[in-house]
């Protein structure tokens, strides 16, 4: 059962790898250091069909993640030092039939388990049996009003209805049992999901999540999804109103670093993903999201459907992949989509590598879901 | 000193049999036995040997092998070993092999150096020297900086700020003056910020011998993996950092990419696509693989290449060989060249429908 050691300050627009300095000491030292957040989906299958959904981008030669495939992840994860294991990446992976065994399994194992969900397929019966293995869950919800949440979210309007008695329903579970798992909303903002930013927040405030994150929406390099950065900047107003909303118990907040950046990145070589890596709901190994599609071949590791994920991380392909990214033949600028899940660890490092930022050991309270950097 | 010839199988007997009947000073056949312990491992001893004949002066050593030897030694391990301690040969002869290592002396110098780079190094340093003055030209800014009295200066166009002339002073010793000459060359062309900013991961790789073991087991951070590089790191900073302080220049974010070069500018989209093909060719022969492994379908103008292949081969070989490929493009034809293989379709088809719509 998750059992948090106190109660630190909720990072949702920032990077906690401060925390981690012994790791980042041993990679500077060129140690092989094991991921400390692993971001992943059960299967690559979803029930709903977002508009702005980056799985889209994604597809590779899926397999299939049974319960063998998967307790025997989680076994070697807690082996070889991985710290939390977010279920979200490229997939729906509440629909998976492992999902439940996978959260108690880790759990179980002393792995930090969250998950990241649309929230629709969960009973009050079945999230009483998860919440408490949890550090955090996530639902993915970009509207706040029943017609322009089946319209952004490619769902039956009355699915808007079920979400929400959800949501409520984890509050609730959470408030009278106590737990310290802590329930999170996130909207992806596209620029045309403008009018939804309000009615969301106030919804929020009525269902009484701990918090509604607000981010900007991940492209392809090409800018498949055609994502308007130059559209954020009218909004700012109203994304301050949202954060205005916030009281004591339910905290609106924006990502107005990665939103600022308006999809740009200020570092070439991408040094985060040893410390924060990511498999495709097919059973993939790849260094991040952004690198599932096919296309991406080039960089893709393992698959551990096939292979024993200890075995992947002590391979050499793991940490030549690694090397290229980190090494001058690589180019984030021009080769990735557009702010990736590691970007702010990106940031963190390369910036620390120019010299243009110490390693400083952090001080007082560590923050909440230190092991999901 | 200049050359020793040794038999192996020899030298050894005759260790065992001094050790077994004499008590002091028992290497009387040369002075640098006395450093000589031969080793259960045959690399090791080997390894021992030759830095014993090295410490001893001689510049060139010749070792006799018998065939029996040389099987039950790892020679591939042996040869990158010997690597840090001057050039290696092995030559196959009637009894076995013979095994040249030259340029001793000079190999001293960068004894211990990780073997990765001493190739390298050894040609930089024998090389064209890039030792020198440089003096402020029109249109060109003169940046200098010093430290622990080796000087870099380079000539920098003052728009771009990309670095045209770089020349070193004060380097000595082989080690040093390999790795400043190696230095000037891998910066001209880029940005000072660049130099900067990535201008030693860039010598890294320039210098590092991709057939030998990676100098780290993770990431390979140069001046961790090898204190040689904190030298060109700190005055390449130091550089940009006097260039800041005498002109007010304060641009932090690095956006660099190298310019193709003349002849692949000079080329048009079929001219290109046609080097491009050869060269993969030439990857392909050198590894001695299906010539028809890959195929070149596109090439656009930022540099993105989109493979085909029809041949059926391993889902890991085809990733690894992208990757190794890449590099090949890299080093042997342009810098800025990005492998692909076609896009997969998203296999979801409820998520597939919605993008349609859009
Ligand atoms: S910078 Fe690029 S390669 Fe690195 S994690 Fe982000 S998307 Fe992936």
């Amino acid at each position: 059962m998750n059992q948090k050691a106190d109660k630190g300050q909720l990072i949702l627009d920032g990077t906690k790898l401060d925390w981690h300095l012994d790791r980042v000491r041993a990679w500077e030292r060129g140690e092989k250091v094991p991921p400390i957040t692993i971001d992943m989906a059960l299967t690559r299958a979803c029930n709903f069909a977002c508009g702005f959904c980056y799985a889209m981008l994604q597809e590779n030669d899926r397999q299939r993640i049974d319960q063998k495939v998967i307790y025997e992840f989680l076994e070697d994860c807690a082996e070889i030092g991985v710290k939390g294991i977010s279920l979200v990446s490229d997939g729906e992976s509440t629909i998976s039939p492992v999902f439940m065994d996978t959260v108690k399994y880790g759990a179980s194992l002393g792995l930090s388990m969250a998950v990241g969900t649309n929230g629709y397929v969960f009973t009050k019966r079945k999230l009483e049996e998860l919440l408490p293995h949890l550090t955090y869950l996530r639902v993915n919800i970009s509207a706040g009003e029943r017609d322009r949440f089946a319209e952004i979210m490619g769902v039956k309007p009355e699915w808007f209805d079920r979400v929400c008695q959800n949501i409520k329903d984890m509050a609730d579970i959470k408030r009278q049992r106590g737990l310290e798992v802590t329930i999170g909303l996130q909207m992806v903002l596209m620029p045309e999901y403008e009018d939804q930013i309000l009615p969301l927040a106030l919804l929020g405030k009525e269902l009484r999540p701990d918090y509604l994150i607000i981010k900007h929406c991940s492209d392809s390099e090409e800018g498949s999804l055609g994502v308007d950065y130059g559209g954020y900047e009218r909004m700012y107003g109203k994304l301050e109103q949202a954060e205005a909303l916030s009281d004591e118990g339910y905290s609106v907040q924006v990502k107005w670093s990665k939103i600022k950046d308006e999809g740009k990145r200020s570092y070439q070589r991408c040094y985060g993903p040893p410390f924060m890596i990511q498999l495709s709901g097919s059973g993939l190994v790849a260094p991040c999201g952004m690198l599932f599609n096919e296309k991406y071949k080039k960089f893709h590791i393992g698959n551990i459907v096939e292979t024993r994920f200890k075995d992947i991380y002590h391979s050499d392909r793991y940490w030549e992949v690694m090397n290229h990214l980190a090494s001058p033949h690589f180019n984030a600028q021009k080769m990735c989509g557009t702010l990736c899940l590691q970007h702010k660890v990106n940031e963190t490092l390369d910036q620390y590598r120019k010299g243009q930022r110490p390693l400083k050991d952090p001080t007082g309270t560590p923050p909440q879901h230190i092991n999901f950097i | 000193m200049d050359k020793i010839t040794l038999n192996y199988e020899e030298m050894v007997a005759a260790y065992w049999d001094s050790l077994n009947t004499v008590l002091r000073g028992f290497n009387a056949q040369g002075e640098f036995l006395d450093l000589w312990v031969p080793d259960e491992d045959g690399v090791s001893s080997i390894l021992n040997l030759v830095e014993a004949v090295q410490e001893t002066g001689y510049n060139q050593m010749e070792l006799d092998l018998t065939t029996e030897t040389a099987q039950e030694i790892d020679l591939a391990r042996l040869q990158e070993e010997l690597v840090a301690l001057g050039t290696v040969n092995l030559e196959p002869t009637a009894t076995g092999y013979r095994l040249q290592v030259n340029g001793l002396t000079e190999g001293a110098a960068f004894h211990n150096l990780h073997a990765a780079y001493v190739a390298a190094l050894r040609q930089a340093y024998q090389g064209p020297s890039q030792a020198g003055e440089l003096s402020a030209q029109e249109g060109l800014e003169l940046v200098h900086c010093t430290i622990k009295g080796v000087g870099l200066s380079v000539l920098v166009e003052p728009q771009r700020k990309i670095i045209q002339q770089a020349k070193w002073q004060g380097a000595e010793g082989p080690l040093e003056v390999g790795m400043m000459n190696a230095c000037c060359q891998v910066i001209l062309g880029l940005s000072l910020l660049e130099a900067a900013d990535h201008g030693v991961l860039r010598l890294e790789d320039y210098l590092r011998d991709e057939r030998l073991r990676r100098p780290a087991a993770g990431i390979v951070i140069p001046e961790k993996v090898e204190p040689a590089f904190g030298l060109p790191l700190e005055l390449l900073r130091g550089l940009l950092s006097d260039f800041r302080k005498r002109t007010g220049y304060d641009q932090t974010i690095n956006f660099f990419v190298k310019a193709y070069s003349n002849a692949w500018q000079a080329l048009d989209g079929a001219g290109r696509k046609q080097r491009l093909q050869e060269s993969l060719d030439q990857f392909l022969k050198d590894r001695k693989l299906n010539p028809k492994l890959f195929e070149v379908l596109s090439l656009d103008e930022k540099g993105r290449v989109t493979l085909a292949s029809e041949v059926e081969f391993g889902r890991d070989q085809k990733a690894q060989l992208l990757l190794q490929l890449e590099r090949h493009l890299d080093k042997h034809l342009e810098e800025n060249l990005h492998l692909y293989v076609q896009e997969l379709e998203d296999k979801n088809s409820k998520r597939r429908k919605t993008q349609e719509n859009e």
